[in-house]
C-alpha cells in the first residue's frame, strides 16, 4: 500500500489520520516528558537534526509515526516532495519513541537542502525544557493572548519576513546545529489546534503558515544557552528589534539613527511634533474656518473624496511637508517651545507668522528640489502669504 | 497598504468635516468677524478634540490606542476621570490592572518606553511588544489626519473673502 505511491494519496491518508492524532496528542502532550537521549539518537545518525516539522491548523497535525511510515517506505524523491507536501507540520516531539524519531531525523535533512521552497522549518524551533512545563503553560497562555490580538497584516508580514530570515540563516547553521546545542532536551511549546484561536486549515505555503503562526520555534543557537528564560528571552528581543524596524520605516529620517534608545527618542520626537501639527492646524482651522462658507464644505465633501483616491498635489506637497517639517522647524521650536503651546494673546499670530514663514522656505526648497509640483507648490505658497496677510490683517481689526 | 489607510483618509475626512460644520455652526450665532482670541482658542480646542475623536471613531474598537482615546475624550467631556481605568477593567480586575501597570514601569526603567507610553493613549496597559504595534498604527492615523487637515487649511485659503 505504501510502496510507489505518489504523493497526493499519501497525503490523503495523512490527513486522515489527522484528527485522531489531535485528539491522542492532546493527551500526549502532557504526559510525555522528553529526554536526551531524544536528541542523541537523532545525532547518531546524522547531522542530528531533529526534524520537527511546524504544523498550523485543524487539520496540521503529522504523527511521527505516521511520517516515519513515510520515510521508511517512500524513495528519497517522493520523500522530498513528500515532505514538500506537507507543509509546516508541527509535531509534538514529545518522546514518541525514539526508534521513529530518529527515523525521522535521518531522512529529511539530506533531503531539505534540495527542497527550496523552504518549507521545512525544523531548524527554526526552539526546543524548551521540559520540565519547565508550567512556565510553558504561561507562555504558552501569553502567547496565545498575543496571537489573538495580533491579527492585522503587519503583523503577519513582520512575521514573514521573521520567518524567511530565520529560514535562510537557520538553513545553512543546519549542519551546526547539532546535539551539542541542544543535549539538555526539549520541550517544545505546543498549541493545540483547539487551543488557538487562530488556527485555519492546513496550508503549505510558507507566508499563511506564518499567518497562523501561535508559537515561534526557536533553536538555541550554537554557544548560547539553553534556558527557556534565555531562550524566550530572545525571542523577545527579536520580536522588539523587528517592530522597531517597522517603525524605523515609518519615521523619516531614522535610517542614520541605529540603537534602541536613540530610535526610541526619534519616534517620540516625531509623535510629539505630530501632535503639536495637529494642534497648530486646529488653530488654522478656527480662524479660517468662519470664513468657510457651508456650501463650499458641502462640495468640498462630495468633490475631494474621489480626488483624494487620486491624491491631488496638494496632498502629495504636504505628505513631504510633513517630514521635511518635522526636521526644520525642529530648532524653530527649541527656539520657541512655548509659543504654539501655551497660545498668549500676542503668540498666536506671530506663532502662525512664524510657521508660515518657515514653510515658506520649505515650500521654496522644495520648488528647487522637484520640479513637477513646481506649480503645485506655487499655488500653495501663494495661499500661504495669503495667510499671513490675513493674520496680520486680523490684528489690525 | 494603500487602499486600508486610504479608506482611513477618506473616513477621518468625512467624519472630521461633519464636526467641523457642526462646530461652526454651533459658534456661528456670535458675530464671526469679531472674533477674540479666547474664542478662537476654544474654537481650536473642540476642533482639536472633534479631530482626535472623529479618529478614534474612524478606527473603531480595533485599537486598543483607539478605545483608550475614546475613554479619554469621554471623560474630557465631564466623565468621572477614572472611566479609563474602569473600562480597561472589564477585561480584568482592577487590582491585576493597577499590577500589571506597575510592572511595567519597573520594567520600563532602563529603555525610554516611558515617554513613548505617556504619549500614545492607554500606552500604560500595554506591554512593550504590543506598545510598538499600537505606535505604528498611531503614527499612521496621526500623519493622515495632519494631511487631512492641512488639505482642508488649504482648499479653506483658496478662496478669500
Amino acid at each position: 500500500m505504501n510502496m510507489g505511491l505518489p504523493e497526493m494519496t499519501a497525503l490523503e491518508r495523512q490527513r486522515a489520520k489527522l484528527l485522531e492524532w489531535q485528539e491522542e496528542k492532546v493527551a500526549a502532550l502532557f504526559q510525555l516528558q522528553v529526554h536526551g537521549g531524544f536528541y542523541n539518537e537523532g545525532g547518531g545518525e546524522d547531522n542530528g537534526v531533529s526534524t520537527l516539522y511546524f504544523c498550523h491548523g485543524d487539520d496540521g497535525f503529522m504523527g511521527l509515526r505516521e511520517v516515519s511510515n513515510q520515510c521508511n517506505t517512500i524513495d528519497p524523491n517522493a520523500r522530498i516532495e513528500g515532505w514538500g507536501q506537507f507543509g509546516n507540520i508541527e509535531v509534538p516531539c514529545l518522546g514518541f519513541g525514539g526508534e521513529s524519531i530518529s527515523r525521522t531525523a535521518s531522512c529529511p535533512p539530506a533531503a531539505v537542502e534540495p527542497v527550496s521552497c523552504g518549507m521545512l522549518t525544523e531548524p527554526s524551533e526552539k526546543i524548551l525544557q521540559a520540565p519547565v512545563r508550567k512556565d510553558g503553560f504561561r507562555k504558552r497562555k501569553a502567547e496565545r493572548m498575543k496571537s489573538t490580538k495580533d491579527c492585522k497584516e503587519e503583523e503577519r508580514e513582520k512575521n514573514i519576513k521573521m520567518y524567511s530570515n530565520e529560514n535562510d540563516s537557520k538553513l545553512s547553521e543546519q549542519s551546526n546545529c547539532n546535539n551539542g546545542g541542544d543535549k539538555k532536551g526539549s520541550k517544545n511549546r505546543n498549541s493545540t489546534p483547539k487551543k488557538t484561536s487562530e488556527s485555519n486549515s492546513k496550508d503549505k505555503s510558507i507566508v499563511s503558515d506564518v499567518q497562523k503562526t501561535d508559537y515561534i520555534h526557536v533553536r538555541a543557537r550554537r554557544g548560547q544557552a539553553t534556558d527557556s528564560h534565555s531562550l524566550a528571552e530572545r525571542v523577545r528581543r527579536e520580536k522588539i528589534s523587528e517592530r522597531m524596524k517597522f517603525l524605523q520605516d515609518l519615521v523619516p529620517g531614522c535610517n542614520k539613527v541605529t540603537g534602541k534608545a536613540g530610535m526610541l527618542d526619534e519616534i517620540i520626537n516625531y509623535v510629539r511634533s505630530l501632535q503639536r501639527q495637529v494642534e497648530f492646524l486646529s488653530m488654522k482651522l478656527a480662524t479660517v474656518s468662519p470664513r468657510l462658507d457651508l456650501n463650499i464644505d458641502d462640495l468640498f465633501s462630495k468633490e475631494m473624496i474621489p480626488a483624494w483616491s487620486g491624491g491631488f498635489p496638494v496632498m502629495d506637497m504636504s505628505a513631504e511637508l510633513t517630514s521635511t517639517a518635522y526636521f526644520q522647524l525642529h530648532p524653530m521650536h527649541q527656539a520657541a517651545p512655548s509659543s504654539d503651546l501655551e497660545m498668549d494673546i500676542v503668540n498666536p499670530n506671530t506663532s502662525m507668522e512664524r510657521w508660515s514663514s518657515g514653510f515658506q522656505s520649505i515650500y521654496s526648497l522644495e520648488l528647487e528640489q522637484c520640479n513637477p509640483t513646481a506649480s503645485a507648490a506655487n499655488q500653495s505658497l501663494q495661499q500661504y502669504t495669503g495667510l499671513t496677510e490675513l493674520t496680520s490683517m486680523k490684528m489690525e481689526i | 497598504m494603500k487602499t486600508p489607510s486610504n479608506s482611513i483618509k477618506r473616513r477621518f475626512a468625512l467624519k472630521f468635516l461633519r464636526t467641523l460644520v457642526r462646530i461652526r455652526k454651533s459658534t456661528h450665532q456670535p458675530s464671526p468677524s469679531q472674533s477674540s482670541t479666547w474664542e478662537i482658542r476654544r474654537r481650536a480646542q473642540r476642533i482639536k478634540l472633534a479631530a482626535y475623536s472623529s479618529m478614534a471613531r474612524t478606527v473603531g474598537s480595533k485599537r486598543a490606542w483607539s478605545r483608550a482615546l475614546t475613554m479619554k475624550l469621554r471623560a474630557a467631556m465631564g466623565n468621572r476621570p477614572w472611566s479609563m481605568i474602569k473600562q480597561e477593567s472589564k477585561k480584568m480586575t482592577r487590582r491585576k490592572l493597577i499590577a500589571k501597570r506597575k510592572r511595567h514601569m519597573e520594567k520600563d526603567l532602563n529603555s525610554g518606553v516611558q515617554e513613548l507610553r505617556r504619549l500614545v493613549p492607554g500606552g500604560q496597559w500595554m506591554d512593550p511588544l504590543s506598545l510598538m504595534q499600537e505606535t505604528a498604527h498611531f503614527l499612521r492615523c496621526l500623519e493622515t489626519q495632519v494631511r487631512v487637515m492641512r488639505s482642508i487649511v488649504a482648499e479653506g485659503e483658496g478662496f478669500p473673502c
